[in-house]
């Protein structure tokens, strides 16, 4: 699954460790989101899509293979 | 979501100071040879007892020799309070690398559990039975460890 996280974190001038904290993870995790190394829960996905303010379709992506 | 029950950070340097005593023993007792007098008996209450000269016990106190059991509790103790101590900061992210940590532990135990059940025998698959449980909680650390090591060098690499 691809996604747009980190794209949409600098458009809201927020650092890994910012976006971190405000959804409640650690900034490893951040890091491993947007290096595509881990795929997000649910309850994360829509965390992040609440702080980034952009719909879920629009940070996350299928690919042909998922 | 169900959480896995884990002990507070501090009980890692407990399960440091379990393993360090266990191995103090281990060392201690395996450099030296054993007289009857070294042994140290203690009356305790048994399940079962069928130690080789010497008739079955079953739920009974007994006088046993309790240094081989001290060193292998201290040391299941030991590494189960490092496997099972939380992380600085516990998310989702640690807790799929702890699922993944002990799926890989548990296939690789399996593995070599086979192996050594098919080809070891004797003292030495007597050895590997009495450090099964050891064996697959250091490998879960080891894992885990690994894993852990590869995401924060993948970040400092960022940096």
């Amino acid at each position: 699954m691809k996604n747009k996280i980190r794209i949409h974190r600098l458009m809201k001038d927020y650092s890994q460790a910012q976006l971190a904290d405000l959804v409640g993870v650690s900034r490893q995790t951040i890091n491993a989101l947007e290096a595509e190394k881990y795929i997000p829960s649910t309850v994360l996905s829509l965390k992040i899509s609440h702080i980034l303010e952009q719909p879920i379709e629009e940070l996350f992506e299928l690919e042909e293979n998922d | 979501m169900k959480k896995i029950p884990l002990l507070p950070r501090y009980f890692r340097w407990i399960g440091l100071l379990l393993i360090v005593t266990s191995l103090v023993l281990y060392f201690k007792d395996g450099l030296r040879e054993r007289t009857m007098d070294d042994r140290l008996s203690v009356k305790t209450f048994v399940f079962i007892d069928d130690s080789i000269g010497s008739p079955t016990a079953l739920f009974q106190i007994k006088e046993v020799d309790l240094l081989l059991t001290l060193i292998l509790v201290t040391l299941l103790l030991g590494l189960s309070c490092i496997a099972f101590c939380k992380r600085k900061t516990e998310d989702e992210m640690i807790n799929s690398i702890r699922l993944y940590s002990w799926s890989w532990a548990v296939i690789l135990m399996i593995i070599l559990g086979t192996i050594m059940t098919i080809f070891v025998y004797g003292m030495t698959f007597t050895a590997f039975a009495f450090f099964f449980g050891h064996l697959l909680l250091l490998t879960y650390i080891a894992i885990f460890g690994l894993n852990i090591w590869k995401m924060n060098r993948r970040l400092a690499h960022e940096e």
